[in-house]
């Protein structure tokens, strides 16, 4: 690329008038160029003035500037004298064209900004990009973003440009460039005002928005501020209508109102609990017992009809909820809640000081406000309810205390009857026991009292008999032997005596002896040893183990005066062992 | 084997027992009053039979009346059946022992057993006492009905 030196030729060439009045039509060309371009701020507009003034003033047939946005990928082609598919050639090919004069890797090919350079048709590195008749090419750029081509065909009255030509191209271009930098910055300078013009509506915008924002705050804290305080109050009564009277000042000073009333109905009670402020004892007075009782049930259906149900409130706009019922006052704002399925109230409110009429947010507040007041109210309920069972549980808890008592004496008299109880069993087992067998206590028991029985009735019975043997405190008989009593009984001077019962007597007695039964000894002797010797010797025998009857009718013999009576100790086994005579 | 379980049964009743013991107390209480009235008597029946020596006769003369009458009347009352019932079972022993060995010594003496003058000692009064003894025993094991003590047990165990 060869750049033309207009310059150095003007200064080598002396200038005629010709030249001075072209060169003088040329800068009367620039400066009414210049001032028409600085005037318009439209880069087509100015684009189109550039090419009518360069074409115009130089007599160039055709011509076109590209003008190319490389950020914004905005080209525009604008041109003059050229046909359609020039113009077509040229749009088709601004890729290349940018790739070959503005190329992003070799920034020396590319002009600086705010600088241009002309070409000729012969400099052109590939001329079929651009229309055939082009034969000069200015290569400008404002900034690395904004970039131009101007391309210019053959002049009319000349075949070649001369350096004046280029010279006056040139001075073009730079006022070109000027202007369309000068547009650019205005409406850059334009978009920015508008901008600023954005953000400050902007910023008037916010600045309202947080007036109002701060609006709603302040609104938003008076409304927690209100929440806290009744919060606050009601948190420390444990009282119903304590609690009652503190909410219905607290509102009253909340919403600034002079009259208002809350009523609380107890269906199971059977009660209505009211306190109000800023009406007249006489106005509200004291409900009768029916008037009670047809509120609370007007104030159920209500709030049956209307899906009340339990912990919410409704605001009353039904004119006709008061008829035939008790009104507390004329007001102006009136809420119905339900704390449970037996009780509900009333709360009402008149006019405001102000007089004025209460907004949504107020209401809003307000209903607030009784959700918390029936919470509130709900726990004083529950805890009078439990106080009242604590105080019956204490009752009961003394009264279990003194069942208690009962039952451990109950159960020491229990155990006990319950010892008591296993010592009878054991006896009555004991003696049942005992009467299923036998023991020696038993014998010993029979024959002690046999023994005493028997010796006392011996002792008291005349007939008694003695129980020693008699024979004991006797001196002992005079005794014969067997064999000197076998003398005597062949001698025949002794008289035998038998004293045994009669029927040993005539089963076998010695030969020749006189049976003297014990017994019968009264009535034998009279009757057979009545007139019997008491100095005949008397031999008198019989005894066994368990009778000495020998001794004891010798003794009789004796006490009748029979004075030589012997005993034969043998008896009749000694007279019988000696084989002496028998009888029976 | 039904008609002999039947007659083991019948003849272990608790009613055959208690009229057994009845007809054991009634004789007893009736041979004591004699005894008791008589008792020079009952001692020379009781020397007859030369068994107990001769200085034990009057006690046992003056003590055994009254033994058989507490003995009878225990078995009437229904106290101390079983223990009433095993001295009159030893008595009874005794008896038809002593009678025994009299019979065997062949002694002409009266069996005494309620009266002086009464029957002499025979076989037939051995297998008499030989029967009261069996009954006595009978009543031993198997009398259990109307005792007075029982009565007053269950009397105790219901209060």
């Amino acid at each position: 690329m060869r750049k033309a030196e207009p310059k150095n030729n003007i200064k080598r060439k002396m200038p005629t008038q010709h030249a001075i009045d072209r060169r003088s039509f040329h800068f009367k060309a620039l400066w009414d160029t210049r001032r028409e371009l600085i005037a318009h701020e439209d880069q087509g507009k100015i684009i189109d003035i550039y090419l009518l003034t360069a074409i115009g003033t130089l007599g160039i047939t055709s011509g076109f500037v590209c003008w190319i946005d490389k950020e914004a990928h905005n080209n525009h082609v604008t041109s003059r004298g050229l046909e359609p598919g020039d113009i077509k050639t040229i749009e088709e090919n601004i890729p290349k064209i940018i790739q070959l004069y503005f190329p992003e890797s070799l920034p020396q090919n590319r002009p600086p900004p705010m600088e241009a350079r002309l070409m000729t048709y012969e400099d052109l590195a590939d001329p079929s990009l651009f229309p055939h008749q082009t034969r000069i090419l200015i290569q400008w750029s404002i900034n690395n973003q904004y970039l131009g081509l101007t391309g210019f065909g053959e002049k009319i009255l000349a075949k070649t440009y001369d350096d004046e030509d280029l010279e006056l191209l040139r001075s073009l271009t730079y006022n070109l460039m000027f202007a369309m930098h000068h547009a650019l910055s205005t409406t850059i300078i334009r978009q920015l005002r508008l901008n600023l013009q954005q953000k400050n509506k902007d910023i008037e915008d916010a600045l309202k928005q947080t007036e109002r924002n701060k609006s709603d705050l302040d609104r938003r804290l008076f409304h927690l501020k209100s929440f806290y305080d009744i919060f606050h109050e009601l948190s420390g009564l444990k009282d119903t209508n304590r609690i009652m009277e503190t909410f219905l000042l607290l509102i009253m000073g909340t919403f600034s109102v002079g009259q208002s009333y809350i009523m609380l109905l107890d269906q199971e009670e059977k009660t209505a609990r009211m306190t109000c402020r800023g009406i007249e004892n006489e106005k509200h007075g004291k409900l009768s017992q029916d008037q009670i009782d047809n509120l609370i049930r007007h104030c159920l259906e209500y709030a049956k009809v209307n899906n009340l149900a339990p912990m919410n409130a409704r605001r009353l706009t039904d004119r006709n909820f008061w008829d035939n019922t008790f009104r507390p006052l004329e007001i102006k704002i009136e809420l119905l809640f339900v704390i449970n399925e037996s009780c509900l109230g009333l709360i009402g409110l008149g006019n405001k000081i102000t007089l004025q009429s209460f907004s949504e947010e107020e209401l809003e507040l307000l209903m607030t406000l009784v959700y918390n007041f029936m919470v509130f109210l709900e726990n004083t309920r529950s805890f009078e309810t439990i106080q009242r069972l604590n105080v019956d549980l204490e009752k009961r808890n003394i009264e279990l205390n003194k069942t208690i008592e009962n039952l451990t004496a109950s159960k020491h008299k229990v155990e006990v009857l319950e010892r008591a109880k296993v010592r009878v069993k054991s006896a009555i087992q004991k003696e049942m026991e005992k009467t299923r067998r036998m023991s020696v206590k038993d014998f010993l028991l029979i024959l002690s009292v046999s023994l005493l029985l028997g010796l006392v009735f011996n002792f008291s019975n005349p007939g008694g008999i003695t129980l020693i043997p008699q024979n004991w405190f006797r001196k002992t008989p005079a005794q014969i032997d067997v064999h000197w009593a076998k003398l005597k009984h062949d001698a025949g001077t002794a008289l035998f005596v038998d004293a045994r019962p009669v029927e040993f007597f005539r089963q076998s007695h010695i030969k020749g002896a006189v049976n003297l039964p014990l017994a019968l000894f009264d009535f034998v002797y009279m009757m057979n040893f009545g007139d019997l010797d008491t100095q005949r010797e008397i031999i008198v025998y019989g005894r066994n183990i368990s009778s000495r009857y020998d001794e004891e009718v010798l003794f009789k013999l004796v006490f009748r005066g029979h004075e030589n009576v012997k005993v034969l100790p043998g008896g009749l086994t000694a007279w019988k062992e000696n084989g002496y005579p028998l009888e029976s | 084997m039904k008609v002999i379980r039947f007659i083991i049964k019948g003849l272990t009743h608790r009613y055959l027992a208690f009229i057994f013991r009845l007809y054991i107390a009634g004789i007893f209480i009736y041979a004591s009053m004699y005894k008791i009235n008589y008792t020079a008597e009952f001692a020379e029946t009781i020397a007859s039979y030369q068994i107990v020596p001769y200085w034990g006769v009057n006690i046992l003369a003056v003590v055994l009346p009254w033994t058989e009458l507490i003995c009878g009347i225990l078995l009437v009352a229904g106290i101390r059946v079983r223990s009433a019932t095993a001295i009159l079972c030893s008595l009874l022993f005794i008896f038809t022992l002593g009678i025994f060995i009299n019979l065997l010594r062949d002694s002409p003496i009266n069996c005494g057993c309620f009266h002086t003058i009464g029957e002499t000692i025979s076989w037939r009064t051995v297998v008499r006492d030989i029967i009261w003894l069996i009954m006595s025993i009978h009543i031993f094991f198997y009398d259990k009905a109307f005792h007075l003590e029982q009565k007053f047990s269950f009397t105790l165990k219901e209060i």
